[in-house]
């Protein structure tokens, strides 16, 4: 497989998987783009490796928290709750989007696990390569991230009964 | 799924990421960024080697031991391609070689019922395209397709091989390239906006992403220019308006074919197998190939076989990484060296380096193994000038 080859069979999924992770498509596409073009410059080892899509999404990953990491360590880590409107089919649209803005306020690494977890429906072994940490601290992120979404937004119902969850 | 909650997760990823993203674009743009970065690598590494190197010097006139530095890695020299690899246009702007005409061969216009029959074979062109930094033709069974790095104009006779083009540049899904098990992508949902429009007094149908979170700016165009034949230009992310895509619809021409050309030839194939696709990347400025031999010839995908079992041949003019495999075995084939080794599909690989300055990788994979590679690999041929198509082999294989 060659890199092209590997972009062309792989790329749309790398650059979804990394709106999920940053929350933001240009900042998304700037990130892939990083991380490929350092992907082509080592493409040998890349692809010997048993797994390149995982050694890719790792970089992705690393590049990222390293990104937040530069950008701010005083960074807000909550997203302020927004009013949500009520009603039918919008409120379901709203509440999805307002569900969306509280994984955006989680912590780097937790949203990174859920991202992981629900969207590439990894289990927790390839969560653990991809974030270089253990298969029980992926556990343990992934329940304090469900645990602080849950909770907020708890917070939200009794804030507005007529919310439709 | 343990919860309504995570459910709701579920959903809202699938939303938020579901976007169209153009993966040939990506690959085009990383690729090139890549070999700036290699260039800046190798560049850096020089520069430290001769530090290191006056510093030894230094140091052996006060009678320190001297160690040797380090070498270049392996994987070639520097790349010093001007143009392709920059950031702007040369002097005098970008001028993309065309490809040479197939003589005796009627266009779309004359024989739509040719198209996509012949992969070494393209049934038109569209003008304008050569001020581009690089354009990529490709012909396989269905349809065959002009790419400048935004627009990409397809011919097919029917629309199953358009739907199949768009699914793969926007979800890529159904990659018509690779073969072996690769994790399935998302799907991608379907356009949900029609806007009729025409093209050359031909009624023509734009197709957009109205969603905020599914448009991201992408959109395609479709028409019939004669009957039975479907063309679409398909628009990459803020490359234009769609009024754009007509106007690099009304230049189509459809009153010539030509030759996907390569500088590659082979003489031998396993029985049974023929060219099933060809592809075909040339630059709007002068390229330096693995000798530094300045070449027009930026990439060539070659894949020919019989059925499933095929051989995927890439043809670059420079190696993608650096450093040397573990895994791979030195072997000599038609009195060359070349390398054998496995890819992470356990599919076998042979590579030949620097044949007349260019990469040769061949792939294979349903029946076909390192046997039915090495014959391959051994009888293949690099001829003609890399900066000029018309002095390419006329015909691929055989």
């Amino acid at each position: 497989v060659t890199f092209e080859q590997f972009v062309h069979s792989r790329g749309a999924a790398l650059v979804r998987f990394a709106r999920l992770l940053t929350g933001n498509d240009d900042r998304a596409d700037d990130l892939v783009q990083d991380v490929l073009a350092k992907v082509f410059v080592k493409w040998r080892r890349v692809s010997a490796s048993d797994h390149p899509d995982i050694y890719v999404r790792k970089m992705i990953v690393n590049a990222n928290i390293s990104w937040w990491r530069r950008r701010s360590s005083s960074e807000v880590s909550v997203a302020e709750p927004t009013d949500r409107p009520t009603g039918d089919l919008a409120v379901d649209v709203a509440e999805r989007d307002h569900l969306w803005s509280l994984v955006a306020g989680l912590p780097v690494r937790q949203r990174a696990v859920l991202v992981l977890r629900y969207y590439e429906d990894l289990d927790d072994a390839a969560i653990a390569e991809i974030m270089s940490i253990s298969a029980v601290t992926v556990r343990t992120t992934a329940s304090r991230a469900l645990a602080a979404l849950r909770e907020r937004y708890a917070i939200q119902d009794l804030a507005f009964p007529g919310g439709t969850r | 799924m343990n919860d309504q909650l995570e459910r709701e997760l579920l959903d809202t990823f699938d939303r938020r990421a579901g976007a169209p993203v153009d993966s040939s674009t990506l690959a085009l743009v990383t690729a090139e960024r890549g070999r700036r970065l290699r260039t800046r690598v190798y560049a850096v590494r020089a520069v430290s080697g001769l530090v290191a190197l006056a510093v030894l010097g230094a140091a052996g006139v006060l009678g320190v031991r001297a160690v040797r530095p380090g070498a270049l890695p392996a994987g070639g020299p520097p790349s010093s391609t001007p143009g392709a690899g920059d950031e702007g246009p040369p002097p005098g702007g970008w001028k993309v070689p065309g490809l040479p005409i197939a003589r005796g061969v009627p266009g779309a216009e004359q024989s739509p019922e040719k198209v996509g029959t012949d992969a070494g074979v393209l049934h038109f062109t569209v003008d304008g395209m050569t001020g581009s930094r690089a354009v990529t033709w490709s012909s396989r069974a269905g349809s065959e397709s002009i790419f400048d790095g935004a627009w990409e104009v397809t011919l097919a006779r029917t629309t199953a091989p358009l739907d199949a083009l768009r699914n793969w540049r926007t979800a890529g899904t159904g990659d018509p390239y690779v073969t072996g098990a690769v994790p399935p992508n998302k799907p991608q949902p379907e356009p949900d906006r029609l806007t009729p429009s025409s093209v050359g007094g031909k009624p023509a149908t734009i197709y957009s992403w109205e969603s905020p979170d599914a448009g991201n700016g992408t959109f395609y165009l479709r028409w019939q220019p004669v009957a039975g034949l479907w063309a679409q230009v398909f628009g990459s992310r803020g490359v234009g308006v769609p009024d754009d895509a007509i106007a690099v619809a009304e230049r189509v021409r459809l009153d010539t074919a030509y030759r996907c050309a390569s500088q590659v030839r082979l003489p031998h194939l396993p029985d049974g197998a023929k060219l099933q696709q060809c592809e075909v990347t040339l630059a709007g400025a002068e390229l330096s190939n693995l000798m530094g031999d300045p070449t027009r010839l930026s990439h060539s995908l070659l894949l020919v076989g019989d059925g499933p079992n095929v051989i995927r041949l890439d043809v670059q003019h420079l190696t993608s990484g650096s450093g040397s495999r573990t895994d791979e075995t030195e072997i000599e084939l038609g009195g060359r060296k070349a390398y054998k080794f496995p890819n992470h599909l356990d599919q076998p690989v042979v590579e030949v380096r620097g044949l007349n300055g260019l990469n040769l990788v061949f792939e294979g994979s349903g029946a076909y193994d390192y046997e039915e590679l090495e014959p391959v690999a051994a009888a293949v041929t690099v001829t003609g000038d890399g900066r000029d198509p018309s002095t390419w082999p006329d015909r691929i294989i055989g």
